[in-house]
């Protein structure tokens, strides 16, 4: 370190070597406030020192402050933001949950009306059976009333009874086959064919239940 | 005394300027137990090397846990803005407090050895003189590498903002995300709008097939009273038949 301060006397003489009247004169002429001098001096040195010493740092520590609030407001904006993002997120999977159960239930309630309609195209079927045994019971009702009056014969009677009865169940047996054969098991109106060689294979454009496409 | 050294009322004499601020209940900011870095990693005029320090600020950060914190792990601590203010606020009172506990003792040494300097004769024999004039080096030295990692400091932090609003990174990153997420929650909520209208119709056909099955289970009844009634005819007539 450098030394700020030779000693004085030293520097009296030397200076009275070195003839440097003005400098002589000047340090001659402080006598007794020698110290007062010095002490001075080393009070002005002192304070310059500790004024450059304490003002670099706090002008370092006032930035240092800055410099984390901002990483810490930064911190809180980017955490916030998170948070924001992620209850948009869950607001998200709840809402595609939703979509999802959505589509279910609409899938549930297609099946249901397809269960539905083919439950209706059935009691038709059955009404269409009962209608048939209704107009072949009319039918033997008025046979056996011409036979009551005599105006027909038993033997006449007879065959014309078993006729109708044999037609009705000829009717019953072909509704019967092609319910449980050829109709599709989901969709009623839908017919099931069997496959033929050599034909080229085509993409079904209706789902199907799962049963095999042809039965024979 | 300066403001951040306000609160110190430690008396320095001749007996404490050269203690050193590391104990075991407090840590100095400086490496080396609060030594300060090893001469071979100060230049002559008292410049710390970049690597050795940039090496101790991260040692400095990590030790005081005043790391900055990664948003990508945000959820990990319940508020990870709060505990950093709080810790990286400690760390720089523990620094003023380390900066204040050297510069009263450099303040101390200094007035001596000047006031010596001025008042002595043959200083090179004077002993006390020497030593605390060594001191002096030394205790300057450990204030200039305090507002050296003070610096360092301050530099990793502005690091850390520009990467916390940096262009692919932090906030806008971030941003990118929100607004991605929030036109998926659009398109799903457009879907399931319409998705929840496939329902009600799809609702409004099963009642409809369900009406239809009711009335078909009824004309099946009158068909079935019906057909009831026709036999019974036919039993009647043919009853009637046998009997003439």
């Amino acid at each position: 370190m450098k030394e700020p301060f030779a000693n004085l006397d030293t520097l009296i003489d030397q200076t009275k070597v070195l003839s440097d009247m003005e400098l002589q004169s000047y340090l001659v002429s402080l006598g007794s406030s020698k110290t007062q001098f010095m002490n001075n001096n080393v009070s002005d040195t002192m304070s310059a020192v500790t004024t450059n010493k304490s003002a670099k740092f706090q002008d370092l520590i006032d930035q240092a402050t800055g410099a984390d609030n901002n990483v810490v407001s930064s911190a809180y904006y980017l955490t916030r933001t998170k948070d924001l993002n992620n209850i948009t997120k869950d607001f998200d999977a709840i809402t595609a949950r939703q979509q999802t159960s959505v589509e279910i239930n609409g899938k549930i309630a297609e099946r249901q009306n397809e269960i539905n309609e083919w439950e209706n195209s059935n009691k038709l079927e059955t009404l269409y059976i009962m209608q048939i045994l209704f107009i072949s019971l009319s039918l033997v009702g008025i046979f056996t009333f011409l036979l009551s009056k005599e105006l027909i014969s038993s033997s006449l009677f007879g065959f014309l009874s078993y006729s109708v009865a044999a037609i009705s169940v000829i009717m019953v047996i072909i509704r019967w086959r092609y319910t449980n054969v050829a109709r599709d098991g989901r969709y009623w109106h839908k017919a099931r064919f069997p496959r033929q060689k050599g034909a080229t294979t085509v993409a079904p454009v209706c789902p199907t239940n799962g049963e095999p496409s042809f039965i024979g | 005394m300066s403001d951040f050294c306000s609160n110190n009322t430690e008396v320095i004499s001749d007996s404490n300027y050269a203690a050193n601020y590391q104990t075991p209940t407090r840590r100095s900011c400086l490496p080396n137990s609060g030594t300060g870095f090893s001469t071979n990693h100060i230049s002559t005029n008292g410049i710390i090397n970049v690597e050795a320090l940039q090496t101790h600020i991260n040692g400095l950060i990590s030790a005081n846990e005043t790391t900055p914190p990664n948003i990508q792990e945000a959820d990990i601590v319940t508020n990870p803005a709060k505990v950093f203010a709080e810790k990286s606020a400690l760390l720089r009172t523990n620094i003023t407090s380390e900066y204040c506990f050297y510069y009263k003792r450099y303040t101390y040494i200094l007035q001596q050895i000047l006031t010596t300097a001025a008042t002595s004769t043959n200083l090179s024999s004077n002993g006390d003189y020497n030593t605390k004039k060594s001191k002096t080096v030394e205790i300057n030295s450990k204030l200039n590498q305090i507002l050296q990692i003070l610096q360092g400091l301050i530099n990793a932090r502005i690091t850390t903002l520009k990467n916390y609003y940096g262009e692919n990174t932090g906030v806008n990153k971030l941003n990118d995300d929100l607004n991605a997420t929030r036109s998926n929650l659009l398109e799903h909520s457009r879907l399931m709008k319409k998705s929840s209208m496939e329902h009600d119709a799809k609702s409004a056909m099963v009642d409809y097939s369900v009406e239809k099955n009711s009335s078909s289970r009824n004309l099946m009844a009158i068909y079935g009273f019906m057909n009831i009634v026709a036999a019974g005819l036919i039993f009647y007539l043919y009853r009637n038949a046998k009997s003439q």
